[in-house]
């Protein structure tokens, strides 16, 4: 890797910021404390405190971008979003290690759950500790979206998300039919503030 | 070996209609798990969700749990797999071609586009969270504090929650 000081140097005159790019070890860690310690809904939570807010490793808009490409494909969007991220960081390893270091921890301990619970231990044993988790949970997922408010970049952006809010919130819509009520608006906006 | 075979089935077809997340799919996977195979019964479909829910990790995962039930070890493997490999592939493959396409302008204005979405649609999670898990007084308590504490405070998320917990053993019966 001769090119890497090169390109530094280039990135430095041209006064343009030099993305940080993890290494493996560092992305398996980061990844596998999420794996382990997100608990309860609204884990994506867990990956803009992590990553966005702690390392530093993607900016808001970044992540908000993953966060959308991830909801829009099929298939759990935890699941989605750690191999996006992971091949945004360090391409398909990234994406295998971050998707493992999500499903592992967390599938040992179902089966560790499921081997009890078919055993007889009453899964209501479990019912206080998931309200509290639950609760707290919401309150992570409030504090995630707080952080990522710069995203929206002005009034008709948060026109457009209060929208998408109402739609796919309250109202419960399905979520092809809220991107299809919710994109056009939202690029319009995007034009005019690119023009 | 047929289980096996009908766990990739169901559950790779499962997550292949889950548009926006899991919850989403819980009815149909009901149906199919339930009605279909019979391989749990309505309460243990429901106590799968709700011990999903004290475990790390996605939600989905309750689906491993299925698959034991179906056909041990190997079977929480499969439907494991089945429910996060293909689409996570899939997930990849968007990733990759759209890295390479760069910063172009084109691409800001995609990603100036998709951010407010993304926003809206966190926010709408946040509302169900909230609705589904602050029923009473000391809940809502518990949530405050738990958003003061992380977006205030900086405190991580895991701790904010573990302390959930307790509170919850303490206060939540």
């Amino acid at each position: 890797m001769s090119g890497t000081g090169e390109v530094d140097k280039l990135c430095r005159m041209a006064s343009v910021t030099v993305p940080k790019q993890p290494t493996l070890f560092a992305l398996f860690k980061a990844f596998l404390i999420i794996g382990v310690t997100s608990f309860g809904g609204g884990r994506a939570a867990y990956f803009q405190d992590a990553l966005v807010t702690r390392r530093k490793w993607i900016t808001d808009e970044e992540f908000l971008e993953a966060v959308a490409v991830s909801q829009v494909l099929p298939g759990p969007n935890i699941g989605n979003l750690s191999a996006y991220l992971g091949q945004r960081l360090r391409g398909w390893r990234g994406a295998v290690i971050a998707m493992l270091c999500l499903t592992v921890p967390g599938g040992l301990a179902i089966v560790a759950m499921a081997w009890l619970y078919f055993n007889g231990m009453p899964a209501s044993i479990t019912g206080p500790v998931g309200k509290g988790v639950a609760a707290a949970a919401a309150g992570l997922a409030a504090a995630a979206v707080v952080r990522l408010r710069g995203g929206t970049g002005g009034a008709g952006g948060w026109a457009v998300a209060g929208l998408t809010f109402v739609l796919f919130g309250p109202l419960g819509w399905p979520i092809l039919l809220v991107l299809a009520v919710c994109l056009p608006p939202s690029f319009a906006v995007a034009w005019s503030r690119h023009k | 070996m047929k289980d096996l075979i009908d766990l990739v089935l169901v559950f790779s077809r499962l997550s292949f209609v889950a548009f926006g997340g899991g919850i989403g799919i819980l009815p149909e996977m009901e149906r199919a798990v339930v009605g279909g195979h019979g391989w749990v019964t309505h309460q243990q479909f429901i106590d799968a969700f709700a011990l999903s829910q004290v475990t790390p990790g996605p939600g989905m995962l309750m689906v491993v749990m299925i698959g034991y039930r179906a056909a041990g070890l190997p079977g929480a493997l499969v439907a494991g797999v089945s429910m996060f490999a293909p689409t996570g592939a899939l997930t990849w493959l968007v990733a990759d071609r759209w890295s390479q396409l760069g910063d172009r302008p084109v691409m800001t204005l995609i990603r100036g586009t998709l951010s407010p979405v993304a926003l809206g649609l966190l926010s709408a999670g946040c509302y169900t969270l909230f609705r589904l898990g602050v029923g009473s007084v000391t809940a809502a308590i518990l949530a405050t504090a738990a958003f003061a504490a992380v977006a205030g405070l900086k405190m991580s998320p895991a701790l904010a929650v573990v302390a959930g917990a307790i509170v919850g053993m303490a206060f939540l019966r």
